[in-house]
């Protein structure tokens, strides 16, 4: 079992058998054999090759759930390549591997997502009413926040990760046991809240229970169907029409200037950008018109990125978080362990339970 | 919450510090000076995966504190563990304190580690096992340091946030233990029926 694995961590960290090989201090023929199953590595070794491919020791010796997200078809060439972007996506493999072992430790099982909707079979599906539909579900009113939202679906068992992520990748989901979805942290606020909305349309369309591989949302090339499908459903369910319409009316000429777009980007709690295209869809702007609302700014995928963030409760989902916590307050996991599920330092994950510890201690006193 | 478990009487070299062990005589206890006289002792040692937990966090100079007071060590699996030890490790603690703890046994040393799940596999595979206040302890027996200093020290460790009851009444290091001790055992009763 732990042939192929090391074998697909190996090459998603963009080793080759001989790179590995000079990191462990062994010989490239071991490595292949290895691969290949005919030898299994020490324990010693396990742990040499976890740090080298840079995953957890417990993702590399226990995931049975094996989650995979592929980057989509119409994803820029040569974006696999991207050593930022399959670290995300090794994280959150590893993520959901997290959740999983969290609940079975916990004697839990997986709660399935509550929302079923499926439009693979629909050929041109109407997505306003879709999306209407949906607010009433998750009795979402016409202005909605990203807080408000990821509550709503909390309360349908999705699990939503904010994590610092390379800038070119807005968002990732996955349905399986779990749902989860994972936004880019480093993301305004804005932006974030249509990232989700775009990720639950994949969630809802796209992915069904059966444990295929999550879709990786980048920022650019949104030109195949469910990219586009996935952007006006998010579209429609946080700017919906009517709301649309009436502000329109009475924001009348100040709609032709960047100021008055931000103001009405600002009600619906959007970035400019998806305001724009939601009125542009709806023909008010012609798409040409777009430069002189923005200016541009260039994509940067050379940034180092920060992965390590000091706000634990905020990057994770809070059932993963609770159920991590009964685990460490009954003495079954370490701080070590938490800070690996958290995807946090130890410095961080310290500070965060004697904060949590002192909050509780002064409660009782 | 720590535990003064791990008593000084038997308390055997090399220690192997856990981050959260290197906090506590760094940043939130100022403990230097105390490293300095168990150095004369036993060999520090902190794994080299904990090394670079504790040096992420760049606030407190880590690096110096490190090579000034400890040996880092790259890691050496025990010739007794199996993969499936290891694996089952590894859903319940960190890689930092397997590294601790295996190279406690390793060594026939004492890990130095303030966690209550890695006190539990420690018991398991008979590795010696204490904690900082286990280490106050041992110094207070040994007269390295005072009661009251010790006192004063765990008074200075929570300020800066470490897991530990007040000092409350208690006028000895050993009576805040005894207290301690009750404390953690219903703990570890509540825990042990999980």
């Amino acid at each position: 079992m732990h042939a192929s694995r090391i074998r697909d961590l190996r090459k998603r960290a963009g080793l080759t058998q001989a790179d590995l090989a000079q990191r462990l201090g062994v010989d490239t023929s071991l490595i292949s054999r290895w691969e290949k199953g005919e030898r299994e590595p020490s324990p010693q070794q396990m742990m040499d090759i976890a740090r080298a491919v840079g995953v957890t020791l417990d993702f590399l010796l226990n995931a049975q759930v094996q989650p995979r997200f592929m980057l989509r078809g119409a994803a820029p060439r040569g974006m696999d390549e991207n050593h930022e972007v399959r670290r995300a996506i090794t994280d959150a493999e590893q993520q959901i591997h997290f959740l999983h072992t969290v609940y079975e430790t916990a004697g839990k099982p997986p709660r399935k997502l509550t929302l079923k909707y499926d439009l693979s079979a629909v050929p041109e599906p109407d997505l306003p009413d879709f999306a209407a539909e949906l607010r009433g579900v998750l009795r979402l009113n016409h202005f909605v926040t990203l807080d408000e939202l990821k509550q709503a679906l909390r309360d349908h068992n999705l699990h939503v990760f904010e994590w610092a992520m390379p800038s070119n990748l807005s968002g990732m989901s996955y349905r399986g046991a779990f749902t989860v979805i994972f936004i880019n942290a480093l993301q305004p606020k804005p932006r974030r809240l249509f990232t989700l909305a775009h990720e639950l349309a994949h969630v809802l369309f796209h992915l069904d229970d059966e444990q295929g591989p999550g879709i990786v949302s980048l920022f650019s090339r949104r030109d195949d169907r469910e990219e586009r499908q996935a952007n006006q459903f998010a579209a429609e369910l946080l700017m919906p029409l009517d709301q649309v319409n009436v502000l329109k009316q009475q924001m009348a000429g100040r709609l032709r200037t960047p100021e008055g777009l931000e103001s009405l980007a600002q009600m619906f709690n959007v970035s400019r950008d998806a305001m724009f295209y939601r009125l542009a869809t709806q023909r008010f702007y012609d798409w040409s018109e777009k430069k002189r609302f923005f200016s541009e700014r260039p994509i940067r995928d050379d940034e180092p990125i920060q992965y390590r963030v000091d706000d634990i409760a905020g990057q994770v989902s809070p059932e993963f978080l609770h159920t991590a916590l009964e685990l460490y307050d009954a003495g079954l996991i370490s701080a070590g362990k938490l800070a690996e599920w958290c995807f946090a330092s130890r410095i961080t994950t310290d500070a965060y339970l004697s904060d949590r510890y002192f909050e509780v201690a002064s409660l009782i006193v | 919450m720590s535990s003064p478990q791990g008593r000084s009487a038997s308390l055997r070299g090399p220690l192997i510090f856990d981050a959260s062990a290197v906090f506590n005589f760094g940043h939130r206890g100022d403990l230097g000076s105390l490293l300095l006289q168990l150095r004369e002792r036993f060999a520090l040692i902190v794994p080299m995966r904990v090394a670079e937990e504790v040096i992420v966090d760049k606030t407190f100079a880590y690096e110096d504190f490190l090579s000034l007071h400890f040996q880092v060590e790259p890691f050496v699996a025990p010739k007794s563990l199996a993969i499936e030890d290891l694996a089952l490790l590894s859903t319940r603690l960190g890689q930092g304190e397997i590294e601790v703890l295996l190279l406690a046994e390793h060594l026939q040393g004492t890990a130095v580690i303030d966690e209550r799940a890695a006190r539990r596999v420690a018991g398991r595979r008979g590795i010696a096992i204490t904690g900082t206040l286990g280490l106050l302890a041992y110094a207070v027996e040994q007269a390295l340091m005072t009661d009251t200093i010790a006192l004063e020290t765990v008074e200075r460790l929570r300020r800066n946030r470490f897991r530990c009851p007040a000092v409350g009444e208690s006028k000895t290091f050993a009576s805040y233990l005894a207290h301690f001790a009750a404390a953690d055992d219903q703990d570890n009763r509540v825990a042990t029926e999980r």
